[in-house]
Formats: C-alpha cells, structure tokens, sequence
C-alpha cells in the first residue's frame, strides 16, 4: 500500500511540477531598502515586478521558470528608466549615461520567453584608492562605462530638478532600478546552488558506496575518464571506476588441491578493473578485473591467474587458474554473507525444531 | 545595502574547517581567522577606523576543501596500512617480486599518507586538486558560491583566494558561470551579468601553472576576467617579487585587448606586486595581505574606506620599516637556481618550494 501511495504521489508531483527548478528552500526578497529621493516611479515599479517575478516563481502549477514571467513588464521597464531619467536629468546631458541607458533598454527586450540579461546598474568607485572617481555603467555594458569629472559632478547640482551632486543622483538611481532583477536573478542561482547540491550527493555515493579505490585506482580513473572531467561545466563522478594493481584479500578453494588445505586464505592482485558503480547492463553495479592470485598450497602452483568479478560494489567471486588447477575465491564480504545467511538458516532450523518439539 | 559578503579560499596546508558557534552563528576557520586578524590589523592602521574590525564592514565566508583532502588521505592510508603487512608477508613467502613487490610499494607510500609532514598536508593537495579529487571540490566550491549570489546583491560577493585556492577558484568559476546559460539546461549555469561578482583577489596565483597539469582551462581565455565578457567587475592579481610559486606559467596578462578589451584592462583590472619581506615566507597570505601595497586597495573596494592620500603614504612609510635588512638578498641566493618561466613543471614547482623552504628558514634564524 505504502509502495503504491509512493508512486501515485511521484506521479503527481512529475505532473505539477514538470520541470524541477527548485523552488524549495527559495524565499523572495522584499526590496525594504530607503525610497529613492530622485527616481521613486522607477523604484515603485521595479518593485511591482520583483513582485509578480516572486508570484511566478511561487506559482503551484508552475513548470519551468519562464512561465508567468512577467516579460512584458519587463521589457517595458528599460523604456520607463530612459523617460524617468530624461525628465529628471532635464538639461543635464551625460553622455554616457545615455548610452548606459540605451542599452538597458534594448537587453530587457531581447530574449524570447525572458530576458536573458537583467543587468544592475552599478555606481562603483575607481579601482584605485589614489585615484578617485566614480564610475557608472550597467553590467554587462561596462566597455561603454562612464566616469564622473570633477565638471560633471557638478552639473547635477545647478540643476533645479536634482541639486545634488550627479555621483548622489547615479546612486539613486540604482537604488531605484535594483529591486527589478532581485527575485529573477537570486532565483536562478538558489537553483543552481540545489542543482550542484544533487551533484556533490552523487560524489558522496560515490567516495561512501563505491568500491573504495586506492591513490592509484583514482589517478588512472582521472586519466581514463579524462573527458567526462574536461566539459564546460561542473560534473559529478564518473559512471566507471578503474583499478590497477589493487590487492585484496580472498578465500580459495581449489577443489584439486591436498585435503584439508582446498580452502585457504591468499591474496589477489588486480592488474586492471573496471567496475560501473552506479548500475550497469545487469542491473546493478557490477566490475570485472583481470587478477592473479597468490595462495600456499602443496602440489598446487602458488600463483594462479584469472578473473575477479563484482557485484553491488563490495561482492566479489572469482576464478583462477594454477596451472591446470581450478581455483574458486570470493571476498571477505562476500564470505560475510554466506555466513550470515548460514546462520540465518541455522536460527530458522532451531526455531523450527524448537517448534516442533 | 546590505553588508558585502566576502569568500575565501585557502591554499595549501593544514586549514581548520569553519564550524557552528552559539545562536546560530558560524565560527570561522583557522584560514578565516587569519584573515580577519591580518585585515583588521591592516584596517586599524589608519587613524579612522582604529578601533574598528574587518567584520564591522564585510560579512567573512570560508569555502574549505583541506577537512576534506585531510579525511580523504586518512582513510587512504588507513586502508593501505592494512594491506602493506599482508602484501609483505605473502610477497616474502612465496618469493614472488613482481606484481607484488610495485603494489606493496605503491601501498607502502600511501600508508604514509596518514601522516602529518610537509609533504602529506601540503603538496599532496596539490596532488589530489589534479585528480578527480579536484572536480568534488569544485562542486562544493560552485554551491558556496551559488549560495551567496543567491543571498546576497549582484555585485555585492567579493572573492579572495590564496596559492591552490587561486586555481580552485578559477576552474569552479570557469565551469559556473556561462553567458550562454540556458533556462533549461539540467543543472543552470551563472550568468557573467546577472550574477555577477563584485571584485576577485588571487593572491599568489598559480592558476596557470595547475592549468598546466590539468589543462582543465586556461585562465588566459576563460570567463573569469573583469569586464562584460567576464564574471567579475573588477580583477585583482597580487603577487611577490620573490614568491618563486609565482614565477613559473605566471598569470600576468597585458594590455593589448588580446584578454580583456584595454579600457576595462585599465579600469578594472589591477596587477599589484609586493617586494617588502617582513617574513621569510614570501608565499605567507598574512604577509601580503598586511602589505599596505594590498591592504589599501582592498579597503577601497571593500569599505567606506575614507583616507587621504598623506595618511596613505605615511601609512606605506611606517610598514616599510618593518622590511627585514637583507632578507631579499637571501631570497635572491637562495632562488639562484630558478628562473621566471613561462610553462612549469612538477619538478620545478617542488624545488621552488624547497628553495622556499630553505629561505624563510635561515631569515627566520636571523639570516
């Protein structure tokens, strides 16, 4: 019953969910920063979208980010900054500012479903502290930045609609147009953050659940698996894993061998392996390695070559030939669960007995 | 405007991993601690903000990867001491050299790995960031970084990095942020505009010379540069004359546009190198970031930071008086050997450490 409330309550969630953004753990941020003295349609506004930005993100039959963005309010928005500015500035021409403006009018309508770029506009000091001056440009348009003389920062200040130094005006005016982007922009990078934090579990099966490897099984795993690690983007961990020369400890029986020592103890070494750790063709994770074997037995060649095969990342049966001799070996773990199942089926034998009695 | 939140990566070497304190609150790492120490000293030079700290003006996050590497090269020598007496013993008694005798051998070494010498917690960091080890850490990194753009204002996240945690920084960077990013792609990359960071600092950086071994990306055409093309506003390179880590595959871009166009490369690009030895450690990130060469332009970027340029100079003037007499002649025998190259080799980059070593030690020991 459990199993198939499971399933039917997966099933609706693929169906309302569709494509998984991450919204879990996402709160939107209200803007609460001061009014902008100079620009307060521009900062009304851009709150109205970081808004409706928060609803479609928050929207219960959402599927993917870009539905109910609110594009055409945000295509319009590049358009209301240049008018606001432009009355505001009145005679006060800046040429810089204007191409800044410009630009962030022509990327908000660029872009199908939403914009690709919802830049900031940046009021920044100059990168040297012996060089003081203030520089404005939205990002993603910094080639064509604007930096305020001495002459400029003074124009604001005669101007009726401003008296205020232009680096004070520029600053508010940032204050103004900053909250437009703060949900989209804080949204997408929550999503990458859990997106990544799905990936860094998969490293955590992977070092936790694999089959732990060596030094050297990592670095010939880093150079087999060299163009999983080479993409352009951050990856999790390989679906193979590699040995070489890995030792391990085995039991063997060669059934030919003297009686009383068919069964020993010995040690193998794998010259190559590989082993899918995650799943494979059979199922479930499974490795196979070419392996030679060391074990002390008379009239039975000590070194015996052959195959290591493994099962669920810590399973392994095994197969060696010592010059004509078949040897059989298994792991420790696996031996482990023979005998715990042979225990098992000896408690149930004297339960069943006790029963019975 | 919220506080600039600052992260920090550190280089090689033992580094304590930030751990919770009281109410919520984090407690920070050895490496965090250090910088906040060595920041705060720099800060309270200046007549200001004597009595303030670092912490009043920037939020400290750290992003640490040696808890890790140091549990890793445990559990590896763990696992191998186990199997050394084994493989000795088996090796031994049958007489059999080869294969058992190399794997004994390669077991032998990582038995080792458990321990706490130069070697075990400094360069074989180094060692595990070129192996698949490196591409975990770069998740890590990538969610760290994730986690303050979502928190904080585009902008507003500074990032500074010391030796290995240059190169860390550089590739996570280069594989987070795309300006192509697609809406729909399975995990969403950073945009270079939408998220962008409000300055990097790679103190002694060799993210060149780690591109080298891993060629994973080379930091001369990847997206971590100032400018629209790039995730950051402003790019800070710092280096020691006589740091030798800084000498082989030096980063040190020119202004030719061939890197960033020239008016960002003269904007917001800064290319700072350091020559007062105060310590014999030229590769020390305490020194260089008390260097006020370092500490002025941080201050700048990162707070109010309301200083003359007379207190400025007096400030340089008094810090040179700690200069060591004689320690740069010292450096320049003990490095006779080395040479500023433009590709570097492991071989190299260990005998710069060496001679490293070696030189700091006699400037320790009073020349």
């Amino acid at each position: 019953m459990k199993r198939i409330t499971g399933v039917v309550f997966l099933f609706l969630f693929i169906v309302t969910n569709g494509y998984a953004d991450t919204t879990v753990g996402f709160s939107c941020i209200e803007d609460t920063a001061e009014k902008s003295q100079f620009f307060p349609e521009i900062q009304a506004s851009a709150r109205k979208i970081n808004q409706a930005v928060c609803d479609a993100i928050l929207a219960p039959t959402r599927k993917s980010i870009t539905e109910g963005f609110p594009r055409d309010e945000v295509a319009a928005f590049g358009g209301l900054v240049k008018n606001s500015v432009d009355a505001r500035f009145g005679t006060v021409k800046l040429d810089a500012l204007q191409k800044q403006l410009l630009y962030f009018e022509a990327i908000l309508a660029t872009g199908d479903r939403y914009p690709k770029a919802m830049p900031r506009f940046n009021v920044e000091k100059s990168i040297d502290p012996r060089d003081p001056k203030i520089f404005y440009y939205f990002s993603g348009n910094q080639k064509e930045q604007g930096f305020l003389t001495e002459k400029e920062e003074k124009k604001c200040e005669a101007e009726a609609t401003l008296k205020a130094p232009c680096s004070v005006v520029l600053m508010q005016l940032d204050l103004a147009i900053f909250p437009y982007q703060r949900n989209a922009n804080a949204f997408t990078a929550h999503d990458t953050q859990a997106k990544l934090g799905e990936l860094s579990k998969q490293w955590d099966s992977y070092f936790e659940g694999a089959r732990a490897q060596s030094f050297v099984d990592i670095a010939i795993t880093t150079l087999i698996e060299r163009s999983h690690f080479k993409t352009d983007h951050l990856v999790g961990p390989p679906e193979r894993q590699w040995f070489v020369l890995h030792p391990n400890v085995v039991v063997e029986n060669v059934e030919a061998g003297p009686d009383g020592e068919n069964t020993k103890l010995a040690l193998t070494i794998e010259w190559i392996g590989v082993n899918w750790w995650r799943d494979s063709v059979i199922g479930m994770p499974f490795g196979i390695s070419l392996t030679s074997l060391y074990s002390d037995r008379p009239e039975v060649n000590d070194v015996g070559h052959g195959v290591s095969l493994y099962f669920d990342n810590k399973y392994m049966i095994g197969y060696a030939n010592h010059g004509g001799k078949n040897g059989i070996f298994v792991s420790m773990d696996l031996l482990k669960l023979f005998e715990d199942k042979t225990k098992e089926a000896e408690r149930y034998r004297e339960n069943i007995k006790g029963l019975l009695e | 405007m919220a506080k600039p939140a600052l992260l920090l990566l550190h280089g090689m070497g033992k580094f304590t991993a930030p751990g919770k304190a009281a109410k919520g609150k984090t407690a920070h790492g050895s490496f965090g601690k250090e910088f906040i120490k060595a920041a705060t000293e720099s800060l309270q030079r200046y007549e200001k903000y004597q009595s303030k700290s670092i912490e009043d003006f920037v939020e400290i996050h750290e992003f640490n990867y040696d808890a890790w590497f140091d549990k890793m090269r445990k559990e590896m020598a763990n696992r191998s001491k186990a199997m050394k007496d084994r493989l000795d013993a088996v090796a031994g008694k049958y007489g059999v050299t080869f294969p058992l005798d190399l794997a004994g051998l390669l077991t032998s070494l990582e038995a080792d790995f458990g321990d706490d010498d130069f070697f075990h917690t400094h360069w074989l960091d180094v060692i595990f960031y070129t192996t698949m080890l490196g591409a975990k850490v770069r998740v890590d990194a990538g969610i760290k970084i994730a986690e303050l753009v979502t928190s904080h204002e585009q902008g507003n996240v500074h990032i500074m990095a010391h030796s290995l945690g240059t190169a860390v920084l550089h590739d996570t960077l280069h594989l987070l942020y795309r300006p192509e990013s697609d809406p729909e792609d399975q995990i969403r990359d950073l945009h270079p505009t939408n998220h962008k960071l409000g300055s990097i600092w790679m103190v002694a950086n060799v993210s060149r010379l780690i591109n080298s071994f891993t060629q994973l990306a080379n930091p001369m055409k990847s997206v971590v540069k100032p400018g629209d093309a790039g995730c950051t506003n402003f790019f800070f390179n710092v280096r020691h004359k006589m740091d030798p880590f800084t000498w082989l595959s030096r980063f040190d871009p020119v202004n030719n546009g061939a890197w960033v166009p020239e008016s960002i490369y003269a904007s917001a690009y800064k290319n700072i190198v350091t020559d007062l030895v105060v310590e014999g450690n030229t590769h020390s990130f305490t020194q260089y970031l008390n260097d006020p060469a370092v500490a002025e332009p941080f201050l700048h970027r990162l707070t109010p930071f309301e200083v003359t340029l007379t207190e400025m100079d007096k400030v340089r003037e008094e810090y040179s008086k700690q200069s060591i007499n004689g320690a740069f002649a010292v450096l320049e025998d003990s490095f006779h050997n080395l040479r500023v190259k433009e590709v570097g080799s492991w071989r190299e980059f260990l005998d710069a450490g060496e001679a490293l070593q070696v030189a700091a030690e006699k400037i320790k020991n009073g020349l």
